[in-house]
């Protein structure tokens, strides 16, 4: 690979962990597309490279998420008992899949992050009160809030649907590369009651989980360029750690509202290449 | 923080930590040996021989391998946790989460 291409795809890598963690989006939104319609690189190799990263990303922001005590560890494994399978069917579909309908699928994947990524700051948490009500599965949690500077305490509703929720995320980041937030976040907290913090957080941790179930089947099918790899591992480590050092300078509402609309952007390109 | 959340948290450092530096070393090894090539996807056997006599492409491919299975010690340290609350739930649950994990690197691309 050429020396120039890797530093403009190195450069790239750092814009996208400045982006990724001031928006607390998945990397894949970002990487996948341009790896493959910039620089031409096939998009399987492009969603493997993405998978990588993924793991990367919810490493570094798991750490600092439970020093936070927002991560619910007992809550992840309710959706990483079926995101695992969801990460295995999803890469191994991928792997199968002709590259122009896997391109077509990425599309509308995209539009629905950006749908995500502007419905979902509008939504109030539904974290309920902190009862005396039973906990048997002992999901119930509490974190300090740095805005309000007091304890929430939260009341996980409906586990079960973690599973759902998980094979749904784990599907999509096998299939796609895209990382399970945009479907993990919303369950946790529109339909189990979980604060959009704990929800996030949570989210993050899962998602290195079923990255890596994803990551090693395209590994062993040899879809991972080691050299691509490591160049946009570096990149979005070292974005990773300047974003939040920008962040308190960026209106994260309307950086937000921006990146949603380049998404839906980017998804109608891809469209109008794959359709001429 | 809980004693499962430190250990925890330290788990998720060192490996990734370890994997990063890792395959840095790779990229600093490719950069003083120009010419090698880096397009090659390498058996498991050539990879540890790769490693010993410090082919960049074989150290790059190692530090990918640890970043790939570090969840899996993110998950032992959750297991052993519960197995010392006697917690059969969730026991169950992180070995479940194991095995799917290790059959897709394992099991699945046999299939």
């Amino acid at each position: 690979m050429d020396i120039l291409i890797l530093c403009v795809i190195l450069l790239f890598s750092i814009l996208a962990g400045i982006i990724v963690s001031t928006l607390g989006i998945g990397a894949g939104v970002i990487l996948v597309p341009f790896l493959t319609f910039v620089i031409g690189i096939p998009i399987k190799v492009a969603i493997a490279t993405s998978l990588v990263d993924a793991i990367t990303v919810s490493g570094a922001a798991s750490a600092a998420y439970i020093k936070e005590r927002k991560t619910n560890v007992r809550l992840t494994l309710w959706f990483a008992a079926t995101s695992t399978i969801g990460g295995i069917t999803g890469a191994l579909i991928a792997i199968r899949m002709d590259r122009t309908l896997l391109s077509e699928i990425f599309a509308i994947a995209l539009i629905i992050t950006a749908y995500f990524m502007i419905v979902q700051r509008k939504e109030v948490s539904s974290a309920a009160p902190y009862g005396n009500d039973a906990d048997p599965f002992k999901l119930n949690g509490s974190y300090r809030d740095d805005e309000t500077k007091q304890t929430v305490n939260y009341r996980v509703k409906h586990p079960l649907l973690g599973f759902i929720g998980g094979f749904l995320s784990g599907n999509a980041a096998g299939l796609l590369g895209v990382g399970g937030g945009i479907v993990n976040v919303p369950v946790m907290n529109l339909f189990m009651g979980v604060p959009i913090k704990v929800a996030t957080a949570t989210s993050a941790f899962i998602i290195g989980i079923t990255a890596a179930t994803s990551a090693a089947i395209y590994y062993s099918y040899g879809y991972i360029h080691p050299l691509l790899a490591v160049t946009v591992l570096e990149g979005i480590f070292l974005g990773a750690i300047i974003g939040p050092r920008v962040q308190g300078r960026l209106k994260s509402e309307a950086l937000n509202t921006a990146f949603a609309v380049i998404l839906i952007v980017v998804a109608f390109l891809i469209m109008a290449k794959l359709f001429g | 923080m809980t004693r499962m959340e430190i250990n925890l948290r330290q788990v998720i450092i060192l490996s990734a930590c370890t994997s990063i530096i890792i395959s840095s070393f790779g990229v600093v090894v490719l950069a003083l040996q120009p010419g090698v090539t880096t397009d090659l996807t390498l058996l498991p056997t050539q990879l540890l021989s790769g490693v010993k006599t410090g082919n960049p492409l074989a150290i790059m491919n190692f530090g990918i391998i640890v970043l790939i299975i570090s969840p899996v010690t993110w998950l032992l340290t959750v297991l052993v946790s519960f197995v010392g609350e006697r917690d059969r739930l969730y026991i169950i649950l992180s070995i479940f989460v194991l095995l799917m994990l290790i059959s897709s690197s394992i099991i699945v691309p046999r299939l």
